[in-house]
């Protein structure tokens, strides 16, 4: 009898855990996109290659301020809706 | 949106860097070359290498680069039409060069929808170099196209005359009616008028019940073809008058001046009357062109003036359900206010306007 209640018991548990939640996946490591290199002196010349200025300098809002071209004031010469 | 400070204009942010585009380095399409210094970086620089769409986009994107090499928006063989049609082949050279200075700008490339805002509104990125697929209504479509759709369909010419009905109720951009695909293919055609071939979109598209049996309201079915919808559901839209062009002598820019601009609401007789627009009537704009347009470029340019009308087929995008002249039959009907008679063209363009003046105003029928 104890063995049949047993038995029954651990059915009813098998048969709810498949009810539950699944869980959750496991976490994935986020990969950060490759972060741009940072120019720097240091570099040996054999390691220049890898450096993408553009992006470095395009990427750095003081480097692009400190480069921008004063904006020139253009005078408005046409008149009415274009 | 205010204007981009300059360091702005060209931050390239985490958006691109996420994007799959930037897989390809900045050199590959942009030149220059890899340098620390601005000036060594950017010498042979390529501003904008969409330019070249079929080098730079076509890899990927083959069937709407080749679509769009007829696209209106790239070929703008709108304007070459519209101002040719009024010439004689040996002024066409002085006519190229002031279209070149003055409405080339107007040419669209990949870039300048999907990459960057256009200079009318100060030019710059989007979203960081990102590429933007459905282009951002007011940073893009309207920045081209505001004085006139844009003002329109945004409520922006006056607190008494609303927004379009489909930007009021439902927020509708652009896209929500000018798909992507009409907007990079133009049908064969309509390569030289965006009002020939299908209407594209049209207002049946979405609203299908409307002169079907069963439709409860009986003007669609009594006006059936020969109103354009426009004529009962538009209200009153913008006109221009002439655009002279020249080059400025103390700055060497290009300029234009335009002279009336102005409000108004005018039914004449379609100029475009075909299977596609069947319609008696449509609503009527007056286009920026006078004689004396192209002065700046040659003597009488445009001998052929009267051959093409100045009041154009029109599809204003301020629509309404309910409009002063739909509130009644003889709201419109008898009411000559609402039309384009004689009274209301210039002297000097009765002669080309002479198929869409409205010489009888429908008379008002009975019992209101």
């Amino acid at each position: 009898m104890k063995r049949q209640i047993l038995t029954t018991l651990m059915i009813v548990v098998v048969f709810i855990s498949g009810c539950a939640a699944p869980k959750p996946a496991p976490a994935v490591e986020s990969v950060e996109p490759e972060a741009p290199i940072a120019a720097t002196e240091t570099l040996a010349d054999n390691e220049t290659a890898k450096v993408d200025y553009c992006i470095t300098c395009h990427t750095d809002k003081d480097a692009l301020i400190a480069n921008a071209k004063p904006e020139e004031v253009v005078v408005e010469e046409s008149e009415g809706v274009g | 949106m205010a204007p981009l400070e300059p360091w702005e204009k060209v931050l390239i942010t985490e958006a691109y860097l996420n994007d799959p585009h930037s897989g390809t380095s900045c050199i590959t399409c942009h030149g220059g070359q890899q340098a620390k210094d601005k000036l060594t970086a950017h010498t042979g620089l390529v501003r904008n290498p969409t330019e070249d769409a079929e080098k730079f986009c076509g890899n990927c994107h083959e069937e709407i680069v080749g679509q769009y090499a007829t696209s209106l928006h790239n070929t703008l063989n709108g304007y070459d039409v519209a101002t040719f049609s009024r010439s004689v082949p040996e002024n066409h050279p002085a006519l190229e060069e002031a279209m070149n200075n003055h409405c080339s700008s107007c040419h669209t490339t990949c870039a300048d929808c999907h990459i960057s805002q256009p200079n009318s509104v100060g030019g710059g990125f989007l979203d960081g170099h990102a590429y933007v697929k459905t282009p951002p209504m007011t940073r893009t479509c309207t920045a081209c196209h505001g004085s006139r759709v844009g003002n329109e369909y945004l409520g922006k010419n006056g607190e008494e005359i609303p927004g379009d009905v489909h930007f009021r109720n439902a927020r509708m951009n652009c896209v929500s009616c000018h798909s992507g695909e009409n907007i990079h293919a133009t049908p064969e055609n309509a390569v030289f008028n965006r009002y020939a071939g299908a209407e594209e979109p049209s207002c049946q598209k979405c609203h299908n019940d409307v002169g079907a049996s069963g439709d409860p309201v009986s003007q669609h079915t009594i006006h059936g073809d020969k109103v354009q919808c426009q004529v009962c559901h538009s209200i009153e839209y913008t006109s221009c008058d002439s655009c002279h062009v020249a080059i400025s002598e103390e700055t060497g820019n290009p300029f234009f001046k335009t002279a009336a601009h102005y409000l108004g609401f005018f039914i004449g007789k379609n100029p475009r009357q075909d299977e596609n627009r069947p319609y008696e009537y449509a609503v009527l704009r007056h286009v920026p062109i006078d004689p004396a347009n192209y002065d700046y470029y040659g003597e009488n340019l445009l001998p052929n003036f009267d051959l093409v009308n100045t009041w154009m087929y029109s599809t204003p995008h301020n629509i309404q359900r309910k409009t002063p002249q739909n509130q009644s039959c003889n709201a419109c009907h008898g009411n000559s206010d609402l039309f384009l008679t004689a009274d209301k063209v210039k002297p000097e363009e009765l002669t080309a306007n002479q198929g869409v003046i409205v010489d009888q105003v429908p008379s008002q029928v009975g019992g209101n």
